[in-house]
């Protein structure tokens, strides 16, 4: 099968599964409090009503508060075209560079700060200047645990660390992969950096970036939100359990194998994200510093102990 | 699912939720008004989500605390497909609670601007829907209806959350003819 | 076809002739006529440079036009390859001020003395090629000399006190660099001053370790001085606040590119074992001059020095990875020391593109806003947007973000080292390791500040006259700094084609992913998304709506400033920023009566703390010298009889 049509296979089961999983992650949180829930379908049918809304325009916004839904998502399409998460040797494998996925991290970041703060109001500026921070801080972080995985796994691919022969286990591995998590949680805005749920304007950091935007922009932006959560947990179950995944040898058997893996390695996630978001209390603003060294030193020590060992 | 949630409410201690009389699951008029909304939002959308967005127009907060009520786990509006949003530019409904006070006229009024046609206003209580014992105060304008579009008003000093959601129901019965 | 040769003559001396027709006709009239030749001849200059390096033509020398510039310019050789590098970055940059200066002096010619600020640019350039020509080291010093004179003239150029101070203190810093530099070249030459470049290559083995180390040392602080690493990173700041705008790449950049061809030509390229304290206090003063820069480029609210602060980062990143290729080249690692030149060439490329766009950038919109600080932008985005593309094209590039040259820079190096950082010892390792965490760290620090200036600048409300009414810059304007945006995209696009075009071992960048190719995809799925957005919703539904102003007037004050976007970094960076600028409160009482009723207010003080620890200090020690030295004139004649008897005696002691 052509790494092509294993690329648009990926891409195609990533940009269905994204809004469930942000779907079950809520379904789970109301289940855990003792209440029933949305139904995490009906996400779908939120974002397409969103498309029939008004467009509503701040008069003194530029080129930058239009451009920054298309950047976003484009780059969310992107990450989830190019990274291991459903086949393995796709199209988009050699698009797979730690250093490219964490650059274009920092380039849709970039612009969705560009967007809250050209919209004009009052929440935009507080939000890319929360978020800002988190970026530049988890950004390093992020780089550190690649180029541990990668010093295992001799390939700078992400593609390649995932089968990498030497990667899985040893003291490296497991910090690297608590690393991942806890960045992992601090980009797409869970707790404890940022909670999705609240309406106290002072607390928000991504919603107070989405607050101008409305109608199509809002649903690009809230989809490549989706995007990108769905990339992370399928990322994450990646590293931390390397099989099941598509490669261009498996045949029908192994395409439904990997479809049917990617939807359960989604709902694990969202379950695991679901059980941590209610045990644990979202973190002061002032004290998300001490989240993040403490995830940029885990890095750190993987990074160092695969140097160091052999 | 419920044995869990029972669980975890034991570990939880003494509290008014694991009382016996708080545990009971709402009535079946409040599940039969569920059902009836959301078929009336899947209808009226072809989608089966409403986002709501409430503006506290100079109201005593009994509305509000009715309204949150909807949100807890012996109402849960959620399983029935509404929400409430943060920003009214994500809202496909607005609820105004108390009589528009001078000082939030114009806040309602960009409230409104600021919600993306088509959307629906709720005068959610007495004071929103016909200022109340409020009436001739020199400090409010009125009725919301003075101040913004009402498609719907939904009476009582606060409305019980049952009647909150049946006077949503009776709202999407009219929209749809 | 064309000799480069005589490009190269004709480009270096028609920039000292510019600098005479600068001095000959009235002010706006020379300024156009002397920028426009100067232009002329530094494009002649790009023209021959590019010859060089990328078509093969190994060296290019002067002498053989007239044998007496041999003293400055040694017989043995020309303009090779490395200095044909320089020679293209220097010229490029000087081109695209000359051009941007031609459409500025003529209207701000009554500002400025535009025929002394002409003569000493053209005079600035002429020393700075003629040192990258030079390849003897009475030449190469002679011309950096010269180059200092001239900047520090064009910086005092009016005579007021804050530009005065300024000019001594870029002054006396590349002094001390200048005989640091003096001092280290003679211990390395063995006393043969006369020497160029290629003698000291042949006299380093005959040199015992402990002169090696103290020549390579004295090297080291002399071209940290000049660069502008940490403890003499004043001049920096300082040089890019005064002299009109055009004047400013090339007055920062300049002295920065030459050092960093000093620190090539006599210590990376030529030690073929170079000590190994000195390849690691490369890297830790690197390093810490690229955190400082770094960490104070995100809090700093004014556009031009947060932009000197990006110099002093990307200077320090510089000297670490010449660092890294020291040691690299001390164990015998050629892979290490190929990507880490690969990735400090594309990280001073890259800058010299994207500093001398913001700069003449900020001058432009200076123009406008009348002001510097960040606080008195906002909003130029929609007043100016293809002005407001093209910056944002290079701060995004200062950023290292994907199609910029310093992020394949990171890559490149992240490659390169991670392939040999095995072989390193032990210690040296973690020092690599370290520097590895750290140099990242710098890159989102600098993402942070160049995100801030960007959207405090160009996005939100306007917060001042002159930027609610600011309009789109003039073509004269805007082409350079077009220019050079494409430049610095151009750069990191093409990086490792030009890169293998020039002979250099980079074949761990192209096993990376394809810059041009990922750009590509990008773009592609970017039309991908529109047309689908126009597909499936209708661009009809469109109204302009303004945001929630709380019931008042929306001022820019209520969206959060250039000051409070920086906060969270400064709070998270506190216990480093102690001795910077810390917030006070100022209370002034509001009635002479009564001292308990005060208006409070917080201000960030204008000094860092450090100066104020350390002024006691200083003056004592000035008062305590400036006594001596009345002691020593006090007018006794036994006292200057003895002097001279020690002046004698010393003399003598040395001569033989």
């Amino acid at each position: 099968m052509s790494p092509l049509l294993l690329t648009v296979i990926q891409l195609l089961s990533t940009a269905l599964l994204a809004p469930l999983a942000f779907g079950l992650i809520r379904y789970f949180k109301a289940r855990i409090s003792g209440r029933t829930g949305m139904n995490p379908f009906l996400i779908y049918a939120q974002l397409l009503l969103g498309l029939k809304k008004e467009n509503l325009l701040p008069p003194t916004s530029s080129w930058a508060f239009k451009t920054a839904p298309y950047v976003v998502l484009s780059s969310s399409i992107f990450l989830a075209l190019s990274l291991p998460l459903v086949v393995l040797g796709g199209a988009g494998a050699n698009y797979s560079h730690f250093l490219l996925f964490v650059g274009v991290l920092a380039f849709s970041g970039a612009f969705h700060a560009f967007g809250a703060i050209d919209a004009g109001g009052v929440m935009g500026g507080m939000g890319a200047s929360r978020h800002m921070l988190i970026m530049c801080l988890s950004q390093p972080t992020l780089i550190l645990v690649f180029l541990a995985l990668a010093i295992r796994a001799d390939t700078s691919l992400i593609d390649g660390m995932i089968m990498g022969a030497g990667v899985f286990g040893g003291p490296s591995f497991v910090l690297a992969a608590l690393a991942l998590m806890l960045i992992g949680l601090a980009e797409n805005d869970r707790y404890p950096a940022d909670n999705p749920e609240t309406s106290l304007e002072l607390t928000m950091i991504r919603e107070a970036m989405v607050f101008h935007y409305s109608g199509p922009y809002l649903v690009m932006m809230d989809y490549a939100a989706m995007l990108k959560l769905v990339t992370f947990f399928l990322l994450v179950t990646n590293i931390l359990s390397p099989f099941g995944l598509m490669t261009a040898e498996s045949g029908v058997l192994g395409i439904l194998l990997a479809a049917l893996l990617a939807v359960v390695k989604v709902l694990l996630a969202s379950l695991a994200v679901a059980i941590f978001e209610s045990v644990v209390a979202k973190m002061r603003f002032y004290r998300l510093q001490e989240f993040l060294s403490g995830a940029f030193f885990i890095a750190f020590a993987a990074f160092a102990l695969a140097l160091v060992m052999p | 699912m419920a044995l869990f949630g029972r669980i975890l409410m034991f570990f939880r201690g003494n509290s008014a939720l694991t009382s016996r009389r708080f545990f009971e699951t709402p009535g079946q008029e409040t599940l039969q008004l569920g059902e009836d909304i959301k078929e009336e939002i899947k209808r009226l959308y072809g989608g089966a989500v409403l986002r709501i967005r409430t503006v506290d127009a100079g109201s005593t907060g009994a509305e509000e605390i009715e309204l949150k009520m909807l949100t807890s786990a012996v109402y849960d509006m959620e399983r029935f497909g509404l929400r409430f949003v943060a920003s009214p530019r994500h809202a496909d409904m607005l609820c105004v609670t108390g009589p528009v006070t001078r000082n939030m006229v114009r806040a309602l009024r960009e409230t409104y601007d600021a919600t993306p046609q088509p959307c629906l206003v709720v005068a959610v209580g007495d004071g929103a829907c016909t200022g109340g014992i409020w009436n001739g105060s020199y400090a409010i304008v009125g009725a919301v209806e003075k101040v913004i579009p009402v498609h719907a008003k939904i009476p009582g000093d606060p409305p019980t959350p049952e009647a909150i959601l049946r006077g949503l129901l009776h709202i999407l019965r009219e929209a749809r003819t | 076809m064309f000799n480069p040769q005589y490009l190269l003559a004709l480009s270096f001396f028609g920039t000292l002739v510019s600098a005479f027709l600068s001095l000959l006709w009235s002010a706006r009239a020379s300024s156009r006529i002397a920028l426009s030749s100067l232009a002329f001849f530094s494009f002649l200059g790009i023209v021959a440079a590019g010859y060089v390096v990328f078509g093969g033509q190994t060296v290019l020398s002067l002498p053989s036009f007239f044998p007496p510039l041999a003293f400055f310019f040694s017989t043995t050789s020309g303009l090779d390859r490395l200095g044909a590098i320089f020679f293209l970055l220097l010229n490029l940059c000087a081109f695209f001020s000359a051009l941007f200066g031609m459409t500025y002096m003529p209207r701000h010619a009554y500002l400025h003395h535009a025929r002394s600020v002409g003569f000493f640019f053209a005079v600035t350039l002429f020393a700075l090629d003629g040192a990258l020509l030079s390849t003897s080291l009475i030449g190469f010093l002679f011309f950096s000399e010269l180059a200092v004179l001239s900047s520090f003239a064009l910086v005092v150029r009016d005579g007021g006190a804050v530009p005065r101070s300024h000019a001594y203190q870029y002054f006396v810093t590349h002094q001390f660099s200048a005989s640091a530099l003096a001092a280290g070249f003679f211990l390395l030459a063995n006393g043969a001053v006369l020497g160029s470049f290629g003698s000291l290559a042949l006299m380093e083995h005959e040199l015992s370790p402990l002169r090696l180390f103290a020549a390579c040392g004295l090297l080291f602080l002399g071209f940290a001085a000049r660069a502008g690493l940490v403890p003499f990173h004043g001049w920096l700041l300082s040089v890019d606040k005064d002299a009109p705008t055009y004047v400013l790449p090339l007055l920062s950049l300049g002295s920065t590119l030459s050092a960093f061809y000093g620190v090539l030509r006599s210590m990376v390229f030529l030690l073929e074992n170079p000590p190994l304290a000195i390849g690691a206090a490369f890297i830790i003063l690197g390093l810490f001059t690229a955190v400082f820069g770094a960490l104070l480029l995100s809090i700093e609210e004014g556009m031009k020095e947060a932009l000197s602060y990006d110099t002093v980062k990307n200077t320090g990143l510089v000297f670490a990875f010449f660092g890294a290729a020291l040691i690299g080249a001390r164990f015998s690692l050629p892979t290490l020391a190929n990507a880490s030149l690969f990735a400090a060439f594309l990280v001073f490329v890259s800058h010299t593109f994207v500093k001398s766009g913001l700069l003449l950038g900020s001058g432009v919109i200076a123009l406008q806003t009348r002001t510097d600080s960040l606080e008195g932008m906002g909003g130029l985005a929609r007043r100016m947007p293809r002005f407001s593309v093209v910056f944002g094209v290079l701060a995004l590039c200062a950023a290292a973000l994907p199609p910029s040259g310093a992020f394949l820079g990171a890559s490149g190096f992240a490659e390169g080292a991670l392939s040999d950082i095995h072989a390193v010892p032990s210690q040296f390792g973690i020092l690599l390791g370290i520097a590895f965490a750290l140099f990242f760290l710098v890159n989102g620090l600098t993402f942070f500040g160049m995100v801030k200036v960007f959207a405090m600048a160009f996005l939100g409300r306007p917060s001042s006259l002159g930027a609610e009414n600011a309009v789109e810059p003039d073509l004269g304007y805007f082409a350079p700094i077009a220019c050079l945006a494409l430049l610095a995209v151009a750069a990191g696009l093409f990086a490792p084609e030009l890169f293998s075009r020039i002979g250099a071992n980079t074949h761990f960048a192209t096993d990376a992913f394809s810059g041009p190719r990922s750009t590509i995809v990008f773009l592609g799925i970017v039309v991908v998304v529109v047309i689908l957005r126009m597909f499936f919703t209708s661009p009809k539904k469109v109204r302009m709506q303004s945001p929630w102003n709380g019931g008042e007037a929306l001022t820019p004050r209520m969206e959060y400033t250039a000051t409070a976007f920086g906060s969270p970094l400064r709070f998270f960076f506190r216990f480093l920023l102690t001795f910077h600028r810390r917030r006070v409160m100022v209370s002034t009482p509001l009635l002479s009566t009564n001292p308990w009723f005060t208006v409070k207010a917080f201000r960030r003080e204008t000094d860092p703390s450090w100066k104020k620890i350390i002024a006691p200090y200083l003056l004592g020690a000035k008062g305590l010298f400036l006594r001596m030295l009345a002691g020593l004139q006090s007018g006794n004649v036994q006292t200057y009889v003895a002097m001279m008897l020690l002046t004698l005696s010393a003399c003598i002691l040395l001569a033989l």
